[in-house]
């Protein structure tokens, strides 16, 4: 993959302009070198063409590479964790998050931290001192507590640690004295993972089925969307609940919560499909539809390259709108017990501790999972933005093409347009004249 | 005979008013009964509502017939084998009329140009490559589109790529729906000649398909008015537009020509047994009620 | 001499951003009254920004250079949007092309011709009605009553385009600019919409611009033409000498796709 150092580069600011004149033609080709050192120039291919896209668009590639640490975070949860997630301490209750010292009697020092002491005021309430006689030096690859990555190899290093009796928390500790950073990780690993399952089946279900019965017609399109009405009818809380009853006793917390999700998701579908049949009713008159079908290509690939792309611009807003409604719904289901129950750790989860005004106030660190919410939808949504307009081939090819063309290609007086100035006269004049 | 309708029709049923009643049948073509040859250019003539989109998307097989039989090089097309519903798709290609919704807005032209070889798949990448190239030449249009997507090509230009991917098939007969109804007077002079002139290098058969005579008379060797789903007169160019015996024909002709109307444009009603008079010279007309 | 209705002097219609890139470069022509005035020119030949920029209506991409516009003495090139609306509809309307567009879905013909009388007139609700049946019956509506409970979609092509005319017409204006009124329409729908052009010109007092690319619709319908070519004026003149003399090399061009 030689586009990730591009990638990676591309995603810092550039200070000079880019060098691609914006009257040019979009480029096509890529000056590549062949085995003897000459320069050729090898044609793009569409999806080269679409990432390119995607890359000018600096603050959606920021957001991938947020996305993309958030998802390595809680990929290597157990190694970048210092203490599992149901570790607690009760005597570090509501600790705030550990100040990392790096200096020393006035001279730098490795990273570490001071011993801290819970205490209680005289109002009975906690305060939490700072020992500084203790210091205790943040070990790297620290050899701890034991683990199987993903369930299957035993390691024992984690990134960072201190030693005993001292802990190390980043984001402070929770009532349990548990470390909210280690829970962070872990509860990545349930609330990002779960939006997307979610998505992925209800989608599938949802753009196959819409598909299909908006292409057909007729009775199979009838049958299918009173389907949809029966499962819509359905009231989702009672469903919860009656779902929750029927799951067996023995199955884990977090097994039960991916059953009831999957449940879910072949529910939601149905709402998604009558939007996509809507649209397919009307796409499926389209003359291109008409001649890929005198062409030869079979009924289910014309569903899936020409009908359904044509639904990308209302289906990716959708879908990253309703990825954060799966995280948000989630901590929703924890509330009433049905979701990821203690000890387990979910970012939703741990927002329920966070509910009381008087907790956050002093103790303002267990809103951390918040922020992470936050910066996760926003993230989706800016991508799912950009997507939809690297995607969207109308707002694509606008820049103009090439000087040395014959001059009957140029399309007439719309010709030297850059893309702001096409699309504000296309809303006027009509294509025609 | 490439092609051979007998008495074929066609219904449309529209969504009832009541909940009860009977639905409205719309009769896009009653009873009609058409021959094409190997080599020409036929026409089909008509306003809208006369049914001759119909009569062109059924040949292509985009609609089924709801009597009636329809022959394709002596196969009927309700029954046809894989291999012959193969030579069938490839045989029959058709060019539509709006040259902005005839190609899909998200495929690049090379994804278009290579949906023609769907049923050849068996047709290797640098084959398909090479007659792409050679069919863009062909309607002159430069080698480096391929990448390009429609909406960067004007409507004349867009029209030249579904003629090239109509071409693409190496069909036998071209439907065009009112290829050039949507473009202007000097681009529809440029396209009439490119297809005249691929119609000699393919030696393919047009099916002409428009509402104006006056474009029609330009290239085609045999004219077919059509009025109420049913022929009403054929013949050959000259015959027709020297000697139209139908009033409808006459008044198609005058407003093509004069842009006036010879009869007010008033209906007219149709013989249901659909006899007429043969003048001679492949010239019929239907007689009038 | 009667003065001319609207006179086009020196107009240049450029890009905001790139005031090189003309649309319109240095066109004048004018338009008397009572006639009928074809603007010809094939796509990308700026006839239709022509016809926005009479109306002001270009988009802000768009934006009058130089010239002048100037309409019954008035120089409107530069006038105020509350100027331009109170000639919009009352003095000059406007006939677009695809009628399915240009009518709203979800209002009547009844309720859209009604709305330009409400704007522009002070008849109550009741005479708005009775002139609305009256104007569909003029331009040519077979049934005004129904078309006028009518939806556009419940229409067939012609009649839609003359229920746009009804609309455009609707508070009597002097001037009615056509951009393509009948290229979406066919060959007999074509040749009535001309005849109610030219009755609107004799019967109405109006004179009218007629936005086209088909020569042949400006030999039978026009009385002078104006052809453009890339944004500029290359011949001009009355219908009679420009259709059996063509001087420029385009409208010789143009005349020959006539010939059958």
């Amino acid at each position: 993959m030689n586009n990730v150092p591009k990638l990676f580069l591309m995603s810092f600011p550039r200070k000079r302009e880019s060098t691609v004149d914006a009257r040019l033609p979009r480029p096509v080709l890529q000056t590549v070198q062949d085995g003897r050192g000459h320069d050729k120039d090898k044609p793009l291919s569409e999806f080269q063409l679409h990432l390119r896209d995607f890359n000018k668009n600096r603050p959606a590639v920021a957001c991938v590479w947020v996305l993309g640490v958030l998802y390595a975070g809680a990929l290597f949860a157990d190694f970048i964790a210092p203490y599992s997630f149901k570790d607690e301490d009760r005597s570090y209750s509501y600790c705030p998050p550990s100040r990392i010292q790096l200096w020393h009697d006035g001279k730098i020092s490795r990273p570490f931290i001071y011993g801290t002491k819970l205490t209680y005021n005289d109002l009975h309430a906690r305060v939490y001192v700072t020992d500084q006689t203790q210091s205790y030096p943040i070990r790297f690859f620290y050899r701890a507590e034991s683990y199987r990555w993903l369930g299957l190899i035993p390691f024992s290093r984690h990134l960072f640690g201190v030693d005993a009796p001292s802990r190390i928390y980043l984001f402070g500790a929770d009532a349990r004295g548990r470390d909210v950073f280690s829970r962070i990780l872990y509860g990545a690993q349930v609330s990002l993972s779960i939006g997307l399952i979610g998505v992925a089946i209800s989608f599938s279900l949802g753009l196959l089925i819409g598909g299909i019965a908006g292409y057909y017609g007729g009775w199979l399109d009838n049958i299918l969307m009173r389907l949809c009405e029966m499962l819509m009818m359905v009231p989702g809380f009672y469903l919860l609940l009656a779902l929750r009853a029927a799951v067996p006793d023995n199955f884990s917390s977090l097994q039960v919560y991916c059953a009831i999700v999957v449940i879910l998701s072949f529910i939601a579908w149905a709402s998604w499909a009558r939007i996509i049949r809507g649209m397919c009713l009307s796409l499926r008159e389209r003359e291109y539809v008409l001649a890929a079908k005198t062409m030869g290509v079979s009924d289910f690939k014309i569903i899936l390259v020409h009908l359904l792309p044509h639904t990308f611009s209302y289906t990716i807003f959708a879908v990253m709108l309703s990825i954060p409604g799966y995280i948000l719904g989630e901590s929703g289901l924890s509330l009433i017990g049905l979701g990821i129950q203690d000890p387990y750790a979910s970012w939703g989860n741990m927002l329920t501790d966070a509910m009381s005004i008087v907790r956050i106030q002093f103790a303002p660190w267990i809103l951390v999972p918040a922020f992470f919410i936050f910066i996760t939808v926003l993230c989706f949504n800016i991508i799912g933005d950009t997507l939809r307009d690297c995607l969207d081939p109308m707002l694509i090819g606008l820049l103009p093409t090439k000087q040395n063309v014959k001059s009957s290609i140029v399309g007439k007086s719309a010709g030297d347009l850059t893309l702001d100035q096409k699309r504000s006269i296309k809303s006027t004049e009509n294509p025609k004249s | 005979m490439l092609f051979e309708l007998h008495n074929v029709k066609k219904y449309f049923r529209l969504r009832s008013q009541s909940l009860l009643g009977p639905a409205q049948i719309v009769k896009a073509l009653d009873g009609v009964s058409f021959s094409l040859k190997e080599g020409a250019t036929f026409s089909l003539v008509g306003e809208s509502g006369s049914g001759k989109t119909t009569l062109g998307r059924l040949m292509a097989g985009l609609y089924a017939a709801n009597g009636g039989d329809i022959f394709f090089n002596g196969s009927d097309i309700r029954r046809l084998t894989k291999p012959q519903y193969r030579d069938f798709r490839r045989g029959v290609q058709m060019v539509f009329q709006d040259p902005y919704s005839s190609l899909d807005p998200r495929f690049t032209v090379e994804r278009i140009m290579n949906e023609a070889f769907t049923l050849e798949k068996q047709v290797r990448m640098d084959e398909r490559r090479r007659r792409i190239q050679e069919i863009l030449d062909r309607v002159r249009l430069p080698q480096d589109i391929l990448l390009r997507y429609p909406h960067e090509f004007s409507g004349g230009e867009r029209q030249r790529l579904a003629i090239a991917r109509a071409l693409l098939c190496r069909p036998k007969l071209v439907i065009l729906d009112e290829a050039v109804s949507s473009l202007d007077v000097l681009v529809q002079e440029e396209i009439l000649k490119l297809l005249a002139n691929l119609k000699k290098q393919f030696g393919l058969t047009y099916v002409f398909i428009s509402h104006n005579l006056r474009v029609v008379a330009k290239i085609s060797d045999k004219i077919t008015v059509m009025y109420q789903g049913k022929i009403v007169e054929t013949g050959s160019v000259g015959e027709v537009v020297r000697n139209p015996l139908h009033p409808y024909t006459q008044e198609l002709l005058t407003a093509a020509m004069d842009y006036k109307l010879r009869h007010d444009g008033r209906a007219w009603a149709l013989p249901s047994d659909g006899k007429g008079v043969d003048h001679g010279n492949g010239h019929w007309a239907m007689n009038i009620q | 001499m009667t003065p001319d209705l609207l006179r086009i002097e020196h107009l240049s219609v450029s890009l905001t951003d790139t005031p090189e890139k003309r649309i319109i470069d240095d066109v004048s022509f004018s338009v008397p009254p009572l006639s009928i005035v074809a603007l010809v020119g094939g796509s990308g030949s700026g006839k239709t920004t022509m016809g926005l920029s009479i109306l002001r209506l270009l988009s802000p991409a768009l934006n009058i250079e130089t010239g002048q516009i100037i309409f019954k003495g008035e120089d409107i090139s530069q006038a105020g949007q509350q100027r331009m609306n109170e000639l919009r509809g009352k003095e000059i309307g406007m006939v677009f092309q695809d009628p399915l567009q240009a009518l709203n879905p979800v209002f009547t013909i009844g309720f859209q011709v009604g709305e330009v009388l409400k704007r522009h007139t002070f008849l109550n609700a009741e005479q708005i009605k009775k002139r609305t049946v009256d104007l569909l019956a003029q331009v040519g509506l077979d049934d005004p009553a129904r078309a006028f409970r009518s939806y556009p979609h419940e229409l067939s092509g012609g009649m839609r385009q003359r229920a746009m005319i009804a609309q455009a017409i609707a508070a009597s204006p002097s001037l009615l600019i056509a951009d393509e009124p009948t290229s979406s329409l066919d060959v007999t729908l074509q040749a009535k919409i001309l005849e109610l052009f030219k009755s609107l010109r004799d019967h109405f007092k109006l004179s009218v611009i007629l936005i086209t690319h088909d020569l042949g619709v400006v030999a039978h319908a026009a009385d002078h033409v104006v052809v453009l070519d890339h944004g500029r004026v290359v011949e001009s003149g009355k219908v009679q000498d420009v259709v059996h003399h063509p001087r420029h090399a385009y409208t010789q061009q143009l005349m020959k796709t006539l010939k059958v």
